[in-house]
């Protein structure tokens, strides 16, 4: 690592719309994302709501059943693809450059490229839901965020659809490049590989991940694109191609991108428990091997999502094994963290909480993972609720409340004040709550029979949603209180020390509070 | 704008959002274009090709900006290297996105048509063949599918016509084959000119890389006069030819647009070296355009043995 | 606070505990897998329950250390930090043991996953869980029964197969008033097997190894053919054909097992049921019987206009409304209205070939009789003010030829 000095301190700082429409920096790129990710999860969250709307009692009463599945496949692709990743670009852009001490980004107008590129990508993905028609009977996509053709392929509207994906696709890498340069190439002088905080090995080994499974997208939704318009057969058995073959690619994609949406998370939570715990990370080279594990492994584990479609044996058991391999790192990192703990001297400041709760609920979410992985009882939860009370418990509690942790924990580092503490609590409680009156009902539904995507459903099913329901309300309402607070915080409050916490580990605590918009323009020296 | 040797850090641009929008009209515009039922109407494309020459203004306006930075001196080794993992990470996940259709062709051809196709050996070893698709008994790669055109081979016999219903499939001893060939020395001559570059041998570069660079081009005409060819009656070898069809033209065809990516940056690279922009260390440009290069080449052989050659 | 960093830890441990008590003694209020009905469901039932158990008791160990050290090691208490933090002979203990345990689970499943798969017929029995499925040996290479599932958008065609020549062929299609109800917005609250109601259930003889052959027609989307207590859940793919199967106890004779489509496929997922009545082997026949003699029937019927107006009406309802709108308005652009369309109002050659063949989303109905197919032609070419010609079954049956 050669001097990282930067030199560029003599620029006026741009104000106003152009500050954030031509920035080319780290802090500002990453206050944009994670503005734009907060603004997706609303819109995510209103989908979900109108889903829980609907099925808040059997019968039909709000939407029509096109309009539903539209709900449910815009809900999920926002959230994962405009709420939940972007958030974790957001954090990697202010934090990454801070914790190993780098000037900035390593290509700091590509960086705002891959954020500029977003909105135009989410234009995309809804345009078609106020094209032509009528607006209820659902225009936009309605085919899951799964999108499996052949029902894609039938959709009038597929062009917007793809490209949508395509931009995404293309951010996404171009973020991702970034973040890995940075990281290779812009670590201060003595911040060797085996040095760099957690969270940025973790994010080091989510770029890897991104750059290798988004082109994979990509073709998956290029291939819909000439099937439906350009007379190809790739997923038309007539044509000598199968509907199965676009699952295989989706799923190369799909799988490893859930551990895109983990694996950061995983990083955020391995500083917060130190800081609090007040005592050095349980295991950290242990930590680094078992994230690089998980990604291996995630590679190999797609047709776990494919049990049902008819496989061949020898299939079904492989993939059987190798998921359930995962369960092995994904321990290590459970168990250190618990040993991290153990013997410490905790306070249980919010963000310590949101991370204690997501060190539970994701491990829960992990013990459902597990049971899914089990090839013969999936014949039974495929496809059924209990699939989405997995995923639920992995992202909401798991990706979403790390991302949330994250956000309480270095925010006195990005605006210089503390936030409300009695608000932080008020918020950890009623989304922690609300969050288990949400998805735990669904493993009951779920294992009870009732299919997932269904716009209405049998009447054994209706106490648990209408309990799903009034949670999903609530909770999206307790998020409220995080907005709140958090423009709260930025417009002013108790000022925030450099340390803000009582001595964290890492480089960004030892710069002011609020971070200089130009930090380390001399790299820091690392012990 | 002094520049001590420190990692360069740019200021404020606009080129990025002129980009975003660029794509975005692109793209929207195609979109848009699209028939709302398969088999429809195309609308207009007028929307696209705005996005285009945005994008075309972006890619002048942000390269100019580069190269003017370059030329100035700003960048320092480190920048350098920024750049270079950027290139090859950039390459990295090209590699990805091929291998999504060397995926599909692996698929579609050792999975798919297995289920789909019995063996006389072995009648009744598949359900799908034995239950859906009884008349397609025997079927082989290359394939269009049950109820695609038939398969009549890589050439007709002397005299034969290629029925309406029939198809052939690509040699590779023809064209394809001259085509490795040109690819594979396009790369020689490119390594021999970065060999001038870096002594310092103008001539050498130059020439070279022109030599490269008509290597690029002569490809792609012999791979368009191929298409051509494909299409004709005499192959009746077109992208909606069943599943070889889809394969074999999304293949080749991404990787022509890729052979025309690259001769078009060996072009630039070749335009700024005649203007005399790199020296004998500082030239990345050029090695990031000779990365991609030999990217395009080592795609072509895998295409070669697994599309033409292994039929 | 402290009580509240204990509720959180509690609560995560009862909801386990919950779940746990969901297997065991809450089974019948729907909390779990419903009760297992045949040796496939039985096995994965006993997967569910085993993995349950031991992530309980996982669960168990990992919550408790940390309830164990939230309580204690909590600054208020006065707790000084420890300075450990490594431990290789730990990390490999917790490396190994969690693998050690999926082993386990790894020989467990693989066992279930190869009964699952078998649809030879290998024995007359099997055993799981010291319950025995018995069935007749009739010495056929695969099962003692065979019988196709089609599905379409959104309804399911089932096949009663002899060799490879289909004997009975029937639609099964959501009973009419519960999709009503539900599209209505009604009060549904008192409505019987709401959602999983059928016109004509599929009968399945007991005591019967039954392989099911499931497909999607060639033109349509997937689908997945679900019955949670026959523990039978296969995708439905169009262009292939998947297999699986079940044996039903003579114990459950006269039972209705119902299940859903379980994998999205357009608008109305969740209005296709799937209702199964397990019945004796004679009453099977009788069913069989009956079944034939009725489509016979039909055939031999003399359709003019108003008869075939008649049942007309009822195919369309059943088939082509979800998409075309009872009305004949459907939903442009996706769903042409046919009302006033150029095709029922033109050309008969025109508006069969588009039925027999499909086009785009538009599914290919081959697959129904010729005499449905005529009557709903020639309903749909009469009614909502359209004036197209009559069709009979004879220019179905042309139609195909050609
Ligand atoms: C953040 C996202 C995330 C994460 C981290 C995971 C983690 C895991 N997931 Fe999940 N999954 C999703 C997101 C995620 N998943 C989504 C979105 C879907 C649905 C997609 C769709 O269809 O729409 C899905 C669906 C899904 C399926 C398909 C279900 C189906 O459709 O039928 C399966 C099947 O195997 C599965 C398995 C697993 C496993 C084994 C893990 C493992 O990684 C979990 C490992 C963790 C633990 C096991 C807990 C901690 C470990 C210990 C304490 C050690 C000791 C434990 C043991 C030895 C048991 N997941
Ligand atoms: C990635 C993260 C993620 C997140 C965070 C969520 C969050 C939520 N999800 Fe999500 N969900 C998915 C990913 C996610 N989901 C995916 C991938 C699917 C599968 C899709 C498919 O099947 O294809 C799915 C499917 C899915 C279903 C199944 C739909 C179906 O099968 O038909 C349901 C049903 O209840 C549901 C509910 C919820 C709820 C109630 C929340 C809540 O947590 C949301 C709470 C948030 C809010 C409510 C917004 C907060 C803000 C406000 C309310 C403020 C008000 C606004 C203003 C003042 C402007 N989700
Ligand atoms: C899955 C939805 C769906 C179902 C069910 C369906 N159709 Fe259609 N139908 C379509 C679509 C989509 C088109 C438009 C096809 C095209 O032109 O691309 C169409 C077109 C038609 C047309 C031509 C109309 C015109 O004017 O172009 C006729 C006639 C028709 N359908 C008859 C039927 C009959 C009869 C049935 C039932 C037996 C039926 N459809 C069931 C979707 C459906
Ligand atoms: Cu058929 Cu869902
Ligand atoms: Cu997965």
């Amino acid at each position: 690592m050669s001097e990282a000095v930067a030199h560029d301190h003599h620029h006026a700082h741009p104000t106003g719309l152009k500050r954030w429409l031509f920035t080319t920096n780290h802090k500002d790129i990453g206050t944009l994302y994670l503005w734009f990710s907060f603004t997706m999860f609303i819109v995510g969250g209103i989908m979900a709501l109108v889903i829980r709307a609907e099925l808040f009692e059997p019968g039909m009463q709000i939407v029509k059943p096109n309009f539903f599945n539209m709900m449910t496949t815009l809900h999920g692709l926002i959230m994962v693809f405009g709420a939940i990743m972007p958030a974790f670009v957001g954090l990697a852009n202010w934090l990454i450059p801070m914790m190993i001490g780098a000037p900035d980004m390593a290509l700091p107008r590509m960086n705002n490229w891959s954020f500029w590129i977003l909105p135009f990508a989410a234009t995309l993905l809804v345009a078609p839901m106020f094209m032509g028609g009528n607006f209820m009977d659902g225009q936009g996509p309605a085919f899951g965020w799964t999108f499996y053709a052949p029902l894609s392929t039938n959709y009038q509207n597929l062009g917007f659809f793809v490209f949508a994906v395509h931009l995404l696709g293309i951010s996404s890498i171009m973020g991702s490049i970034n973040i890995i340069a940075t990281i290779l190439n812009m670590r201060a002088p003595g911040m060797t590989l085996m040095k760099m905080p957690l969270f940025v090995w973790t994010w080091l080994i989510t770029a890897f991940l991104l750059i290798a499974v988004m082109p994979v997208l990509a073709g998956a939704v290029t291939m819909l694109l000439t099937d439906r318009y350009f007379g190809t057969s790739f997923f038309i058995a007539a044509g000598g191609g199968d509907p199965v073959l676009f699952q295989h690619v989706f799923w190369f994609f799909g799988h490893p991108e859930v551990y895109i949406m983990i694996l950061p998370a995983f990083g955020i939570v391995s500083h917060i428990i130190p800081t609090f715990a007040r005592k050095k990370l349980f295991g950290y080279s242990s930590m680094v091997y078992a994230t690089a594990s998980i990604a291996f492994l995630s590679f190999i584990v797609w047709a776990h999502h494919m049990y049902t479609v008819g496989m061949p044996k020898a299939g079904i058991l492989f993939f059987t094994y190798a998921t359930m391999l995962i369960a092995v790192p994904t321990g290590v990192k459970v168990f250190n963290w618990v040993a991290t703990m153990w013997r410490g001297a905790m306070t249980f400041e919010t963000p310590m909480l949101f991370a204690i709760a997501f060190v539970v609920l994701f491990t829960f979410g992990g013990f459902t993972g597990l049971m899914l992985s089990i090839s013969t009882a999936d014949f039974q939860y495929h496809d059924s609720y209990f699939v989405v009370a997995h995923f639920h418990y992995v992202l909401v509690p798991g990706a979403l409340f790390a991302i949330i942790a994250g956000v309480y924990y270095w925010l006195p580092k990005w605006t210089g004040n503390m936030y409300s503490e009695t608000l932080g609590k008020w918020h950890f409680w009623l989304s922690a709550i609300s969050v288990n009156l949400t998805f735990f009902p669904m493993h009951f539904v779920g294992l009870a029979g009732m299919p997932r995507r269904y716009a209405d459903y049998q009447l054994q099913f209706a106490e648990f949603n209408m309990m799903s329901s009034i949670g999903g309300f609530v909770f999206g309402l307790s998020q409220l209180i995080f907005l709140y607070l958090v423009i709260k915080c930025i417009r002013g409050g108790k000022k925030a020390t450099d340390q803000v916490w009582d001595n964290p580990e890492g480089l960004e605590w030892t710069v002011p509070s609020p971070a200089p918009y130009h930090t380390f323009e001399t790299p820091p020296a690392v012990k | 704008m002094s520049a001590h040797g420190g990692y360069y850090l740019p200021e404020p641009s606009h080129w990025p959002l002129v980009g975003s929008l660029g794509l975005f009209l692109t793209t929207g515009g195609l979109a848009m274009a699209l028939p709302s039922s398969p088999g429809g109407e195309m609308g207009s494309l007028a929307v696209m090709y705005t996005g285009f020459a945005v994008l075309a203004f972006m890619m002048f306006g942000w390269f100019g900006t580069v190269i003017r930075e370059s030329e100035s001196g700003v960048y320092n080794e480190q920048v350098d290297r920024s750049f270079r993992m950027g290139m090859g990470w950039f390459i990295f996940s090209e590699v990805m996105f091929f291998a999504a259709f060397f995926g599909a062709l692996y698929y579609v051809r050792e999975i798919v048509l297995e289920q789909l196709a019995q063996t006389s050996a072995n009648p009744y070893n598949n359900l799908t063949g034995e239950w859906i698709w009884p008349a397609f008994k025997g079927a082989t790669w290359p394939t269009a599918g049950p109820e695609g055109l038939v398969y009549k081979g890589a050439e007709l016999a002397e005299g034969a016509k290629l029925g309406a219903k029939e198809f052939l499939s690509m040699k590779a001893m023809g064209i394809p084959a001259l085509n490795t060939l040109i690819l594979l020395s396009s790369g020689v001559t490119l390594t021999i000119a970065h060999w001038g570059l870096k002594k310092g041998n103008r001539n050498q570069l130059i020439l070279w890389l022109a030599a490269t660079v008509l290597l690029g081009f002569l490809f792609i005409g012999f791979q368009a006069y191929e298409y051509v060819h494909a299409y004709s009656d005499e192959m009746n070898l077109r992208l909606s030819t069943g599943a070889y069809g889809s394969t074999f033209f999304m293949l080749t065809g991404f990787h022509g647009l890729h052979v025309l990516v690259g001769a078009t940056i060996l072009t630039v690279v070749l335009l700024r070296c005649i203007k005399g922009h790199f020296s004998e260390e500082h030239h990345f440009a050029f090695e990031a355009g000779a990365w991609y290069w030999h990217f395009v080449d080592v795609v072509w052989l895998g295409l070669f043995i697994f599309v033409y050659w292994l039929v | 606070m402290s009580s509240n960093i204990m509720k959180i830890v509690l609560k995560s441990v009862s909801l386990l505990l919950l779940l746990t008590a969901a297997g065991t003694v809450f089974a019948e209020y729907n909390l779990n897998i419903p009760k297992p009905h045949t040796p496939n469901a039985t096995v994965m039932y006993n997967q569910n329950m085993f993995s349950i158990w031991v992530c309980f008791w996982i669960g168990v160990v990992v919550f408790g250390a940390m309830i164990i050290s939230i309580i204690f090691h909590r600054k208020s208490k006065g707790a000084k930090p420890a300075s450990f933090h490594e431990s290789t002979a730990l990390e490999v203990a917790w490396t190994i043991v969690p693998f050690g345990i999926l082993i386990a689970f790894g020989v467990y499943a693989t066992s279930g996953i190869l009964q699952v798969e078998d649809t030879t017929q290998k024995a007359g029995k099997i055993t799981v869980d010291g319950k025995t499925w018995s069935w007749t040996d009739k010495n056929n290479k695969k099962s003692e029964l065979n019988v196709k599932v089609v599905a379409h958008q959104w309804y399911w065609t089932y096949e009663i197969l002899e060799g490879h020549k289909t004997v009975y062929k029937f639609d099964s299609v959501i009973d009419k008033s519960h999709k009503e109800a539900s599209l209505k917005g009604k009060d549904v609250s008192k409505i019987k097997n709401y959602m999983v109601e059928v016109d004509k259930p599929l009968y399945l003889p007991t005591n019967t190894k039954i392989r099911f052959l499931i497909t999607a027609d060639a033109k349509d989307v997937i689908h997945s053919w679900w019955i949670p207590k026959l523990g039978v859940k296969r995708d439905a793919i169009p262009g292939f054909m998947n297999e699986a199967w079940t044996v039903i106890d003579a114990s459950d004779n006269g039972k209705f097992f119902r299940g859903q489509c379980a994998e999205l496929c357009g608008t109305y997922h969740a209005f296709m049921p799937i209702v199964v009545k397990a019945v004796s082997k004679e009453k099977f026949k009788e069913w069989l019987a009956a079944g034939k003699s009725e489509s016979q029937k039909l055939a031999k019927v003399d359709w003019n206009k108003t008869n075939l107006m008649s049942h007309g009406k009822k195919v369309y309802e059943a088939k082509c409304a979800a998409c075309h709108k009872p009305d004949g308005s459907g939903t442009p652009p996706a769903f042409p209205a046919l009302k006033g369309s150029k095709i029922a109002n033109g050309k008969a050659a025109d508006h069969i070939g588009i039925v027999l063949k499909g086009k785009n989303a538009m599914p290919a109905f081959k697959t129904m009789s010729d005499a449905d197919l005529a009557a709903v032609i020639t309903y749909e070419r009469n009614s909502w003010g359209n004036k197209g010609s009559v069709v009979k079954p004879a220019d179905i049956k042309a139609a195909r030829a050609r």
